[in-house]
């Protein structure tokens, strides 16, 4: 009987990575199965050969993407978080600010990626910059969210203490805040991912959005297939990295 | 004894009115009262009648409209000195404890943001989460523990600082009977060692008439003082005064009072 729970653990435990296996698997079948031409969907295993074969051609695109998603994130991150705390230090700005937030979040930032480029050019600029303001929506509006959802007994415990506006930032506005900072910050991994490539489709002909074209245009799907595993795995990583982190640092809260 | 009867905190016409845009309301009219040094007074009333607005602005928070508010012969004025503020804890009716720092951080952060550093303070901590039996909990955070123990350590970092007065507002009304009563008593106790003087707010009368050596009876719309009732029974109490016929006759009385006002606007 122990025995078959520990079975029964370890399929549960693997239960996803086996649906991966069987995905791999089952795509692979299917390709064969009916006949789909190469030129149409590559097989996981030819995407895989490719991608390994021909990784030192591989690696200087993505690592172009990288570094727009890194300092396009970064940047984007700081600005929102820091014009939150700016705007929402005095309501009188708040109120002013508030309603155009969520305009700036629905509206898609690379439609500003043309006239970033009439202002910067065609380098990796336009592309950070691209990232940049994608960014910093969303991690404006969870900031602002966060600080207005401290509690009011929270700011009276500072008040009765007469601690100073100092002592109350940090001490009390900072860490309440703090799970809605990070919200702001996963949810910014996907549009930083999202425009990261949106603009280098539109724009340059280096890192993973224009080889993909590129590749798909000469019929050469294993190399374009090749591209869409990494982008996926980076978009799956640098969610997690920041999933990680959050967990981390609010974990002790538990 | 003599300091006994020195009033430590005194009221004198205290008008509070809040103007929002739609309405101008009067929360609080013509209070006055006095607090002994030393003595816990409690405040009873229905929700709304301003019992909570009468502790912020003694701790400052709010402002009043009209009136006198004195706290050792010191007169408030637009700009009330730290050194008063500082003189008074303040607790909440619910724990609001802060999530990320452990219980023990919590019951010391009054001290952390007054910068009162050292044995000595530390020992203050250390003594009073040992009165509140939270020794073993000390590292633990806020969410592994229950409601009572949360409440008591909210308590506790009202003490922390060793405040002379001590304001608290409905500390425990969120709580079942049982334990209410058992942590009026933990209060208690810690009051006969710790000697402050008290402002207990709360709208329960069995807590009013237990905690205190007099009882302030409010009304509301316009927010006022109705009744002033000494109890004269007394301290150290314990649950057995709760079944003193006085106790009773004590409790019969206020809550008749309250009834009457709630009567009077209904009708």
């Amino acid at each position: 009987m122990e025995r078959r729970s520990k079975i029964g653990e370890l399929l549960y435990s693997l239960s996803p990575v086996l649906v991966f296996v069987l995905l791999f698997l089952g795509l692979e079948w299917a390709i064969a199965a009916f006949r789909i031409p190469s030129w149409l969907i590559a097989t996981p295993s030819a995407t895989l050969t490719t991608l390994v074969r021909n990784f030192h051609v591989i690696w200087p695109n993505l690592r172009t993407t990288l570094l727009e998603i890194g300092a396009g994130y970064l940047a984007g991150c700081s600005v929102g978080i820091l014009l939150a705390l700016i705007f929402t230090s005095n309501k009188y700005i708040d109120r002013a600010i508030s309603p155009y937030v969520i305009f700036l979040i629905v509206t898609p930032q690379i439609i500003m990626v043309p006239l970033i480029m009439l202002w910067l050019g065609f380098g990796i600029q336009v592309k950070i910059v691209a990232v940049a303001l994608s960014c910093f929506p969303i991690n404006m509006m969870s900031t602002m969210t966060g600080v207005r959802s401290v509690s009011t007994e929270r700011y009276e415990l500072m008040k009765s203490l007469r601690a100073t506006k100092l002592q109350t930032f940090f001490q009390v506005l900072i860490p309440s805040a703090l799970p809605n900072v990070f919200t702001g910050l996963r949810l910014a991994t996907i549009f930083a991912t999202t425009s990261a490539v949106g603009a280098e489709l539109i724009s340059g002909s280096i890192g993973v959005g224009p080889q993909i074209s590129y590749y798909t245009e000469f019929m050469q799907v294993d190399y374009a297939f090749a591209y869409v595993y990494l982008m996926a795995a980076v978009g799956v990583l640098f969610y997690s990295v920041i999933n990680f982190l959050e967990n981390m640092i609010l974990k002790s809260r538990k | 004894m003599q300091e006994i009867n020195q009033p430590k905190i005194r009221f004198q016409g205290v008008d509070k009115v809040f103007v929002t845009r739609r309405q101008t309301i009067q929360a609080l009219k013509d209070i006055s009262f006095t607090v002994p040094a030393r003595q816990i007074v409690s405040i009873v009333g229905p929700s709304g009648c301003g019992k909570s607005t009468i502790i912020r602005l003694l701790d400052d928070i709010i402002k009043p409209s009209a009136g006198d508010i004195y706290v050792d012969d010191y007169r408030y004025e637009q700009e009330v000195p730290k050194e008063i503020i500082r003189k008074m804890g303040f607790i909440f009716q619910r724990p609001n404890l802060l999530p990320w720092l452990t219980v023990r951080e919590n019951v010391a952060f009054p001290q952390r943001v007054l910068g009162l550093k050292g044995p000595k303070w530390e020992q203050i901590v250390d003594e009073l989460m040992e009165m509140g039996r939270l020794t073993q909990y000390a590292d633990a955070k806020p969410s592994s523990l229950s409601g009572g123990m949360l409440q008591r350590a909210g308590v506790l970092r009202g003490m922390s600082t060793r405040p002379e007065i001590l304001l608290m507002d409905e500390p425990f009304g969120a709580l079942d009977q049982t334990l209410r009563e058992q942590l009026d008593l933990e209060t208690l106790s810690l009051w006969e060692r710790l000697g402050q003087t008290i402002i207990f707010i709360t709208h329960n009368v069995r807590e009013a008439v237990l905690m205190s050596a007099r009882v302030y009876v409010m009304a509301t719309q316009p927010g006022r003082m109705i009744a002033e009732i000494p109890i004269e029974l007394p301290y150290p109490r314990t649950l057995d005064v709760l079944l003193d016929p006085k106790f009773i006759a004590y409790e019969q009385r206020i809550t008749a009072l309250i009834g009457e006002i709630d009567l009077a606007q209904i009708v």
